[in-house]
């Protein structure tokens, strides 16, 4: 079983609306995803963002038992925590909407994240 | 000529926090460390070099590392590029004195804390002490229930 987080705006969902940046979201949207069947969904509040607080997520989600991520983008140090956590990085940076995105993962086309696609440091 | 900062050697096993400070001018930030030896449980360990704080670094498992602007080989930035690859967990602030906008830009996707002024002071180490407190207490408060 692969548990999926989504950083989600609002209430998130799978119908809902992906957020921009995973650090400010306001929910990430759990799917439990097993042997290509979407088995449940929930929601899981996050945490309050502090500057430099980058790992605070990365221990929310590898608390919840999250084991796959999408981001939109992703900075170079909680991409290496996501990581150290076990945490795979997929990345869609055009679709806002949740549900093709994790259509695509549970097809397997979603790409993962390269180190070199990652936010800022001059990139 | 440099004031040589004791380097805290004994391990850092049943220390609260453990620091890293890679700086080749403890001159400068002497009051700094002044404020953080006053914290209980805190180990401090300092290295000139960027390659020797990295070594520093893997070798402690650090809270906190504190870069200054230009290291013996390397850059602060340079250096807490090649930092969040190896030990993402700590976190980290940089000497400078970059604007506000600038240093966003440079320092982006890092996780910086904050830019501490060339020359900080007791209350820079204040204002360090308070943000790595409450992210302490975010990583240590229960996860909010899922629904």
């Amino acid at each position: 079983m692969v548990r999926l987080a989504i950083p989600s705006e609002g209430q998130g969902g799978l119908d809902g609306m992906r957020a921009g940046h995973f650090g400010h979201c306001d929910v990430f949207t759990c799917i439990d995803v097993d042997n290509g069947q979407i088995r449940q969904v929930s929601i899981l509040p996050n945490k309050e963002h502090v500057q430099g607080g980058c790992m605070v997520p990365v221990a929310l989600l590898a608390e919840a038992g999250v084991n796959a991520l999408v981001v939109g983008g992703i900075g170079m140090r909680p991409l290496m925590g996501f990581k150290q956590a076990g945490i795979e990085v997929y990345h869609d940076g055009v679709r806002p909407e949740i549900r093709p995105v994790v259509e695509d993962f549970i097809a397997g086309t979603l790409p993962k994240i390269a180190d070199d696609q990652v936010c800022g440091g001059g990139h | 000529m440099n004031r040589a900062m004791p380097t805290d050697t004994t391990a850092t096993e049943g220390k609260n926090m453990t620091i890293v400070i890679a700086t080749v001018d403890a001159d400068s930030i002497h009051a700094l460390i002044t404020r953080l030896r006053c914290e209980p449980g805190v180990a401090l360990h300092q290295a000139a070099s960027g390659s020797a704080a990295l070594t520093l670094v893997k070798g402690t498992n650090p809270d906190l590392v504190i870069a200054g602007e230009q290291l013996e080989d390397m850059s602060g930035l340079d250096f807490i590029k090649r930092l969040v690859a190896i030990a993402p967990l700590a976190n980290t602030a940089l000497v400078g004195s970059l604007p506000a906008e600038d240093f966003h830009e440079v320092t982006e996707g890092l996780g910086v804390l904050m830019q501490l002024p060339p020359a900080p002071d007791g209350a820079d180490a204040e204002a360090l002490l308070s943000v790595l407190a409450r992210i302490r207490g975010l990583l240590a408060a229960p996860a909010p229930a899922a629904s």
